[in-house]
C-alpha cells in the first residue's frame, strides 16, 4: 500500500535525450523475412526504428543524453547525490552503469546508486527512488537515466520496434529552479509473466498475445486509474498525457479506454518514428513533451514494465520551462537520421 | 584483453569544454588490425579540441571529410569487438552539425 | 669521425620461408666477415638490430641467441629502437669503436617477419606507436596516411606525385638482385593497387619481409689491410621527436632527421650539396619525399620533386634508393638500417653492379623510427 503523498520538495530541473542516427525501415526488416511490410507498419503503427551503433551500449547513450541535460542545466556536477541508471541492457551482469555514467558526467565519489531493472520501466522508477531522497532532503539533487540498446530475436515481431535511446533528468528540491514539479506518483505492480530475459540469454521471449490485456492493458489503466482516484483528479484535467509506447497502438488503445483525447495524446507518440526503446520509452516521449509544452501546463505519464507494472507520474509546468527548449531539442535527434539497410543493420548488432 | 588496471589509470573521458573540435587531419583505414576487422573500413583523424589539447581518435558517422572540418567528441566504446574482458569506453568523435 | 667499414653483408630480402631469425643472422654476418676476410674471433663484440622478435616470437636476448649461432662468446647486445634500430646499432659500433674500448664490431641487423599473418605484424609493428593510437585502431599506414593527408592538402600534390617514388625504387630494384621485388612497376599500378590507408595505397607501402644485413667495422687504429678505396664513416648522428603525432608541431616535417642531419654535416664539416647519392627511408612514399626535404635537398614542399623530374633516379643529380629502398628492397624492419649503409658502403667500393652510381664519393644513410620518433643518420666516404 503506498499512501497518497502530494510531493512538495521535487521537481524536474533538466532533462536530456539522445537518440541514436541510424534508422531502419519496418518495411526493410519485413523485407529480409519476405514478409509484407507495409501491412505489418500499419499494424504496429510504427514506420522506422532507431539503431545504436557498433561501438554504442545503453551505457555510452546514458552518458550522451545525461551530458546534455548537464550542460541544459548548467549544474556543478558534484552536487548531484543520486545516480540512477534504468535499462534492461546493462552492458554488465555484474558491474553498474551508474558508476561509469558518474565518472564520465564528473560526480566525484559521493553519490548514492545501484543499478535498476525492471523492463520499460526501469528509467522511470528511478524518478520515484529520487523523489522519495529529495523529499526527505537525504539529496539535493540526483540524475535519473532510463537506456537501452534493444535487443530481439531475428524474425520475432519484436524486431520491427526494439529500437535504442537514452533519457536523463536532473531532478531537484529547490522550487526556484524546477521547470516541472513532480506532483506525485503512484504504483501498480504484479508477477506477471508477459515478457522477460533469462540470464545468459541474449534475446527476450515474450507470451505473444498475453502481453496485452493481462499486461500492458490491465496494469497500465489500473494505474492510471488509482492515481486519479486517489490524488482525485480526472484525466481530463491534463494537457498532455504520455504512456509506455510498446508501438503506436497499445498507447492509442488504452488512451481510449481511459478518455483521453487525440490532442493529450498525439505530442508524445515518436514511437512511429524511433520505434521503442525500452526504458527510454516514455522518458523520450516526456522529453519530447516538455519541449513543447506551455507554462502552467500538466502531464501525466505511466510508464509500462513487462514482469509486470505500471507507474503513474503527474508533472506540472512552470515559467522556467520555455528556457530549457532551445537546444538539444529531442525533434532534432528524432530528424536527424541516416537510412540503413538489413545487412548494415546486422553489421551494427555484431552479427556480421 | 585489456588490463583493466591500465583502463581504469587511463580514464579518457575528462574533456569537458572540448567541443567543437578541429579536423587537422584524418584516413580511412581498409587494413586493420586484428581487433578491428569487423569495423574495417573506419575513419581515424587528429583533432585539435577547442581547448587546445589534440587527440588522435576514431571518427564515427563519417560522410565526407574535410581537413578543417568542426567535430564532437562523443562518448563510445573502444573495444566492442571484446566479450570478456573490461569495456573500455571513451572519446570518438562525429562532424559536428548545426 | 672516421670509423673503417671492413666488410658488408646482406641476404635476399623477401618470404625467406626455409630460414629462420638466426640462419638470417648467420648468413649475412658469415658474408661481412667474409668480405673483410677475418674470422668471428677477431671480433671484439656483436650488436644486433632487431624490433620485432619479442614482441612476435617471444625472443628477447638476441645478442646471446645470435653469439651462440655464431660460435661467438664475447660481448654481445641487441638494440631497439623500432624501424631505426638498424641505424642505431651503427652508431652504437661507432660510439664503441671511437671509445677505444672495442677494435672490431659486427654489427647485424636482422627481421623475420613472415611466419605470422601480415595484419598480426601489423598490429606488433604499432608497438613503436603511442598507446592512444593503437587503442584507436591505427595501422603505421595510417600513421603516415595523416601526414600524407595534411602534406598534399597543403602543398597541392596528388597521389600520382606519391606514387612516382615508388616507381623509381622499383626501377633501381630491378637491377638489384637481392631485391624482394626486382622488377618495375607503373604509377596506374600503385594507383590501382588495393587501399591500405587513403591516400595510400599498396605500392605506396614498404612490405613485410625476412632479412639480414651485416657490417664489420672498426677503429681505424686496428685496420690492418689497406683496400684500393676503403669506405669509412665520417659522421653518424641520432636525435628524436615526439612518439605521439598529436605532440608534433607539423604533420609535414620530420624534425628528428633534420636535427641528427644538421648533427651529421656539422661533424662531417660538409653540407647537403656535398652528398653524392642516399639511401632514405622510405618506408612510405610520403616518407621519402619528407626525408629528402628534412635532409636539405629540397625546399619544405618541394621534395616530390625529385622522383617526378627524375633528379633521384640513377642517373639523375641526387641518385636516391640505389638499393631500390625499403618499398622495392624489402623492409625486415631491424635490418634496414644496417643494409642502408651497407649499399652505400658498396657503392663507394664500386661494388654495386648494374645500379652503380658513377658519383660515388659520399653518400648519406637516413634510418627512422616509428612515425619519425626517432632518426638515425650516417654519412660514409671512400
Amino acid at each position: 500500500m503506498i499512501n497518497t503523498k502530494k510531493l512538495n520538495n521535487v521537481g524536474i530541473i533538466g532533462w536530456g535525450g539522445y537518440i541514436p542516427s541510424f534508422r531502419i525501415k519496418v518495411g526493410e526488416i519485413a523485407k529480409a523475412y519476405g514478409k509484407n511490410g507495409n501491412e505489418i507498419s500499419r499494424s504496429l503503427g510504427v514506420i522506422e526504428k532507431s539503431v545504436a551503433d557498433f561501438d554504442e551500449d545503453a551505457v555510452t547513450m546514458a552518458v550522451e543524453a545525461a551530458k546534455i541535460a548537464m550542460i541544459k542545466t548548467g549544474i556543478e556536477p558534484q552536487k548531484i547525490g543520486a545516480v540512477f541508471v534504468g535499462s534492461e541492457s546493462h552492458p554488465y551482469a555484474v558491474k553498474p552503469s551508474a558508476t561509469v555514467v558518474a565518472e564520465a558526467l564528473g560526480i566525484g565519489h559521493e553519490y548514492l546508486t545501484a543499478d535498476l531493472e525492471f523492463a520499460c520501466k526501469a528509467g522511470a522508477v528511478g524518478i520515484q527512488i529520487v523523489a522519495g531522497f529529495l523529499e526527505s532532503g537525504i539529496i539535493d539533487y540526483g540524475l535519473v537515466i532510463g537506456s537501452d540498446k534493444a535487443q530481439s530475436k531475428k524474425g520475432d515481431v519484436l524486431e520491427y520496434t526494439a529500437s535504442s535511446g537514452a533519457a536523463a533528468f536532473i531532478l531537484g528540491r529547490r522550487k526556484e529552479e524546477f521547470l516541472a514539479t513532480i506532483d506525485g506518483f503512484y504504483s501498480y505492480a504484479t508477477d506477471t509473466p508477459d515478457f522477460w530475459r533469462r540470464s545468459g540469454q541474449d534475446y527476450p521471449s515474450h507470451g505473444g498475445r498475453f502481453t496485452g490485456e493481462s499486461a500492458y492493458f490491465h496494469h497500465v489503466i489500473q494505474s492510471t486509474k488509482t492515481f486519479l482516484r486517489k490524488f482525485k483528479r480526472k484525466i481530463s484535467d491534463y494537457d498532455y498525457v504520455v504512456f509506455h509506447m510498446p508501438n503506436k497502438k497499445f498507447p492509442e488503445k488504452a488512451a481510449k479506454r481511459l478518455g483521453v483525447v487525440k490532442k493529450q495524446l498525439e505530442p508524445s507518440l515518436i514511437v512511429e518514428r524511433i520505434g521503442n526503446p525500452y526504458s527510454a520509452s516514455c522518458l523520450l516521449s516526456l522529453c519530447q513533451v516538455l519541449e513543447q509544452a506551455k507554462s502552467g501546463q500538466s502531464i501525466l505519464l505511466t510508464s509500462y514494465g513487462s514482469g509486470a507494472g505500471a507507474d503513474t507520474f503527474s508533472f506540472k509546468t512552470s515559467d522556467l520551462l520555455i528556457e530549457q527548449q532551445k537546444s538539444f531539442m529531442i525533434e532534432d535527434f528524432i530528424k536527424e537520421k541516416k537510412e540503413i539497410n538489413y545487412i548494415e543493420y546486422l553489421r551494427k548488432l555484431g552479427d556480421l | 584483453m585489456y588490463s583493466p588496471v591500465k583502463i581504469w589509470r587511463s580514464k579518457k573521458y575528462k574533456l569537458a569544454g572540448s567541443n567543437p573540435g578541429r579536423l587537422l587531419s584524418f584516413s580511412i583505414i581498409h587494413a586493420s588490425p586484428p581487433g578491428f576487422k569487423d569495423q574495417a573500413p573506419y575513419s581515424v583523424g587528429l583533432v585539435e579540441l577547442k581547448n587546445g589539447l589534440r587527440v588522435i581518435g576514431q571518427i564515427v558517422e563519417a560522410e565526407s571529410l574535410k581537413i578543417g572540418q568542426k567535430m564532437k567528441a562523443v562518448f563510445r566504446i573502444f573495444n566492442p569487438q571484446e566479450k570478456e574482458g573490461v569495456i573500455y569506453y571513451g572519446i570518438k568523435f562525429k562532424p559536428w552539425k548545426k | 669521425m672516421k670509423i673503417a667499414v671492413l666488410g658488408t653483408g646482406v641476404t635476399k630480402f623477401g618470404e625467406i620461408w626455409e630460414k629462420s631469425l638466426a640462419d638470417l643472422a648467420k648468413e649475412a654476418a658469415r658474408q661481412a666477415l667474409d668480405d673483410a676476410n677475418i674470422e668471428i674471433s677477431d671480433i671484439d663484440a656483436i650488436f644486433i638490430a632487431n624490433m620485432l622478435a619479442g614482441e612476435i616470437e617471444n625472443q628477447v636476448h638476441l645478442g646471446s641467441l645470435i653469439g651462440e649461432e655464431l660460435g661467438f662468446n664475447g660481448p654481445a647486445i641487441r638494440i631497439e629502437g623500432a624501424c631505426a634500430s638498424g641505424g642505431m646499432a651503427v652508431r652504437n659500433a661507432v660510439l664503441s669503436l671511437l671509445s677505444g674500448e672495442y677494435r672490431r664490431i659486427l654489427v647485424i641487423g636482422v627481421e623475420k617477419m613472415t611466419d605470422y599473418q601480415s595484419d598480426q605484424i601489423g598490429e606488433a609493428l604499432m608497438a613503436a606507436a603511442d598507446e592512444e593510437e593503437r587503442v584507436a585502431g591505427l595501422t603505421f599506414p595510417s600513421l603516415f596516411a595523416l601526414m600524407a593527408k595534411v602534406y598534399m592538402d597543403k602543398y597541392k600534390i596528388k597521389r600520382s606525385d606519391l606514387a612516382q617514388v615508388s616507381v623509381k625504387n622499383h626501377f633501381h630494384a630491378s637491377l638489384n638482385p637481392k631485391a624482394q621485388f626486382p622488377f618495375q612497376i607503373t604509377i596506374e599500378q600503385v594507383l590501382q593497387s588495393p587501399m591500405v590507408a587513403d591516400p595510400l595505397h599498396l605500392f605506396d607501402c614498404s612490405p613485410i619481409s625476412d632479412g639480414a644485413s651485416a657490417l664489420v667495422l672498426a677503429n681505424m687504429n686496428y685496420v690492418s689491410q689497406v683496400y684500393p678505396c676503403p669506405a669509412t664513416i665520417i659522421a653518424s648522428a641520432q636525435s628524436s621527436d615526439t612518439l605521439s603525432l598529436t605532440k608534433r608541431k607539423d604533420l609535414t616535417r620530420l624534425i628528428s632527421v633534420e636535427k641528427a642531419a644538421k648533427k651529421a654535416y656539422q661533424t662531417a664539416s660538409i653540407g647537403p650539396k656535398d652528398i653524392d647519392f642516399v639511401e632514405v627511408h622510405d618506408c612510405f612514399t610520403i616518407a621519402e619525399i619528407m626525408a629528402l626535404e628534412a635532409l636539405g635537398f629540397y625546399q619544405q614542399g618541394e621534395g616530390w620533386q625529385g622522383a617526378v623530374k627524375k633528379e633521384t633516379y640513377l642517373e639523375g643529380k641526387l641518385p636516391v634508393n640505389l638499393s631500390g629502398g625499403l618499398k622495392a628492397f624489402g623492409h625486415p624492419v631491424g635490418a634496414t638500417g644496417v643494409k642502408q649503409v651497407v649499399e652505400i658502403a658498396d657503392q663507394l667500393r664500386d661494388r654495386a653492379g648494374k645500379r652503380q652510381t658513377s658519383k660515388a664519393r659520399i653518400g648519406l644513410a637516413e634510418n627512422i623510427g616509428g612515425a619519425g620518433g626517432s632518426a638515425v643518420i650516417h654519412i660514409l666516404t671512400n
